[in-house]
């Protein structure tokens, strides 16, 4: 198992050492250079010295790469930058959003969980039922709905129609746990729709693949009774494949943060990456995108870790 | 010796979208306490699925047992409840599968794979379990017993796990074991050796055992008696020495000449049956091996033979006596 995790991690940071450098690149590849990107949108740049300024304060007057292994160290160093609008610090930024968005994250994923692994189990075990078909259905719907349309329509009903939830805005839960709750109900129930939706197909189907092996007969044919039987037998290996899936949601979720947290006006991470990329704030911008690879880095990593725990043919040999 | 099993008129179909599969149909027979039955024919002949319908483990869709008796330690297993025939099945009745490689759970180690049976159906502790487990790995010659219970299945060859399925079936000591061709998968070499330690923990335990094999040699040297089945039918029951002697039906005659023997020349060529096994879906009219049979008669085209006694011990279900 040490070298198995050892070699998972080696992996990651190799990984994250290209993604590094292909923000490197994307963040220089904007017309002219990103000092001037940002001062055709914000006028207050728009002045050949203070411009200058800029790029000096950035290293952007450096070869290349120089300016990559500056950066490099200092977003090491915890030193992101400040934001081109705000002159905050932009690790101050991230700090102060970075709950917010872990909340609406805890919470979309605690949404698919609670949905999709009852409709999976439910529609494999009453396979060509009605109730399995209703519960495909719903399952389709909800991979396929778009987050902005979802959105639309639960503030609708939920908000304007029957005035339950707040159709807009964020409450700290320090502030009132209550109402923290009604704030971020809809957008992490809209955020972990797809997720759902998602985890009930594949659910169901690699239960339905697993209850159809060898092994499980040999469990009947032990005596066992069907529900010790799913529990001990037929979880974990149908468990595999579903570990898979949600890794890669965690890493779609970002996506859906982003809208969720413009529609519903959350003041997390997402609306901060939207934010600068409208403002061309290049500090921001690069600290999103780096947080956005670290986060699929972090999912994968989980995954990997998650999935040699669950069978022992991947960690032993 | 007294009766243990009896199955009566015993018929299992498959509902499938192709068209009904009668892959086991009308069958009876018996076995007596500490008995061994050789079940005979070729591929898809319906062995498997009468053996899984004794333990009611046939796949529900598309598999039925649609009629019949499986009378086990005097009740009949069909007729008990979901929580009774639990109670039975890796107990009194075990089952050993054809596949050691995929029958076994790939995520679980092979101790507590053993130790589940015991778990299930005795009251003893973790620690006498273990003990009964730890022995059984070594009857059945599993070296370094205790380290291999840690172990998962990959880490064994594949004679080594069907060793652990033997021992995993003897656990609970039960009345009957069912061996469904559990030396297919391995070499000939592993194959003599497995089926002469099947054969001495059963008779030591005084353990019914059902061997089912394609193999006629097979049973020749482990059975007492023979089952041949073709096309979900028995088509010749009796004692292993009187078939082997004097096989009656033409399809057992086939089924000889098609194995080596040990008491004939080895040099004499092998002759497999003419034909393929026919589709359960569409069977021939009338006997369903007479598009093969180089015996037959007007009458099999349209009469289904019903088994009859030839003599002591010795039925068959055929229209001709191929010995005139
Ligand atoms: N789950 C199933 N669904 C449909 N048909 C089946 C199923 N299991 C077995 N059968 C059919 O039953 C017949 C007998 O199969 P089986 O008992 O496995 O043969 P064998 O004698 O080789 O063990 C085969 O023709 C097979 O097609
Ligand atoms: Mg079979």
């Amino acid at each position: 198992m040490k070298r198995y995790i050892a070699s998972r991690l080696l992996y990651s940071i190799l990984i994250l050492f290209f993604v590094s450098i292909l923000i490197f690149t994307l963040a220089r590849l904007m017309p002219g250079d990103p000092i001037q990107a940002a001062a055709m949108i914000n006028t207050d740049l728009a002045n050949p010295e203070i411009m200058n300024d800029l790029r000096a304060k950035f290293g952007l007057d450096k070869p290349y790469h120089e300016q990559y292994f500056l950066w490099l160290t200092d977003f090491a160093k915890g030193e992101w930058g400040d934001s081109l609008g705000s002159g905050e610090e932009v690790l101050a930024m991230f700090l102060r959003r970075l709950p917010v968005t872990l909340e609406l994250f805890i919470g979309a994923t605690f949404w698919s969980f609670i949905i999709g692994f009852p409709f999976g189990i439910i529609a494999a075990l009453r396979r060509n039922s009605w109730l399995d078909a209703s519960l495909t259905t719903t399952s389709i719907i909800g991979v396929s709905i778009p987050v902005f349309w979802e959105g639309i329509v639960f503030i609708y009903l939920f908000a304007v129609i029957l005035p339950i939830f707040p159709p807009s805005g964020y409450v700290p839960f320090s502030e009132s746990p209550w109402e923290n709750l009604l704030s971020v109900a809809m957008p992490t129930f809209v955020m972990g729709t797809q997720t759902a939706g998602l985890l009930a197909r594949y659910v169901r189907s690699s239960l339905l693949e697993v209850l159809g092996q060898d092994f499980i007969r040999t469990a009947r044919a032990k005596g066992l009774r069907e529900k010790a039987m799913l529990i001990r037998h037929a979880a974990r290996p149908a468990l595999l494949p579903v570990v898979t899936v949600i890794g890669l949601s965690w890493g779609y979720m970002v996506a859906g943060s982003f809208l969720v947290e413009y529609m519903f006006a959350i003041p997390g991470l997402g609306r901060m990456g939207v934010n600068a990329v409208f403002a061309r704030d290049f500090p921001v911008i690069q600290a999103t995108l780096v947080i956005v690879a670290l986060n699929v880095m972090l999912a994968n990593l989980t995954v990997d870790l998650v999935y040699g725990y669950l069978d022992p043919r991947v960690r032993i040999h | 010796m007294s009766k243990l099993l009896e199955v009566k008129n015993l018929s299992t179909h498959f509902f499938t979208d192709d068209g009904l599969v009668k892959a086991v149909d009308n069958i009876s027979y018996s076995l007596n306490e500490g008995e061994t039955l050789g079940l005979v024919g070729e591929s898809g002949c319906g062995k498997s699925v009468n053996a899984l319908s004794l333990l009611r483990l046939i796949p529900n869709p598309p598999g039925k047992i649609v009629s019949g008796k499986v009378i086990f330690e005097d009740q009949n297993l069909l007729t008990l409840s979901e929580d009774d025939i639990c109670r039975i099945r890796g107990n009194r009745m075990a089952m050993i599968f054809q596949e050691p490689m995929t029958s076994l759970n790939p995520v679980m180690t092979i101790g507590r794979q053993l130790m589940e049976p015991m778990e299930i159906h005795r009251q003893m502790t973790r620690g006498e379990i273990q003990e009964r487990c730890l022995d059984l790995l070594k009857r059945v010659h599993i070296p370094e017993a205790p380290t291999r219970m840690n172990a998962y299945p990959h880490q064994f060859s594949g004679g080594m796990l069907q060793r652990a399925m033997i021992a995993m079936g003897l656990t609970c000591n039960p009345r009957l074991v069912i061996a469904d061709e559990p030396t297919t998968a391995l070499d000939v070499t592993i194959q003599a050796q497995l089926l002469e330690l099947m054969k001495d923990l059963t008779r030591e335990f005084g353990t019914a055992l059902i061997i089912i094999t394609h193999n006629l040699g097979i049973v020749a040297r482990y059975a007492d008696r023979v089952n041949v089945m073709y096309a979900g039918r028995i088509v010749e029951k009796s004692t292993a020495m009187d078939l082997y002697k004097n096989p009656r039906h033409p399809y057992t005659i086939g089924l000889m000449a098609s194995v080596p023997r040990l008491d004939q020349d080895m040099k004499k060529k092998l002759k497999p049956i003419e034909g393929q096994p026919p589709d359960l879906i569409h069977l021939p009219s009338g006997c369903s091996f007479h598009p093969r049979c180089s015996y037959r008669v007007e009458r099999c085209l349209n009469e289904t033979p019903e088994l009859k006694t030839v003599n002591e011990n010795h039925e068959i279900a055929c229209w001709v006596d191929v010995r005139t």
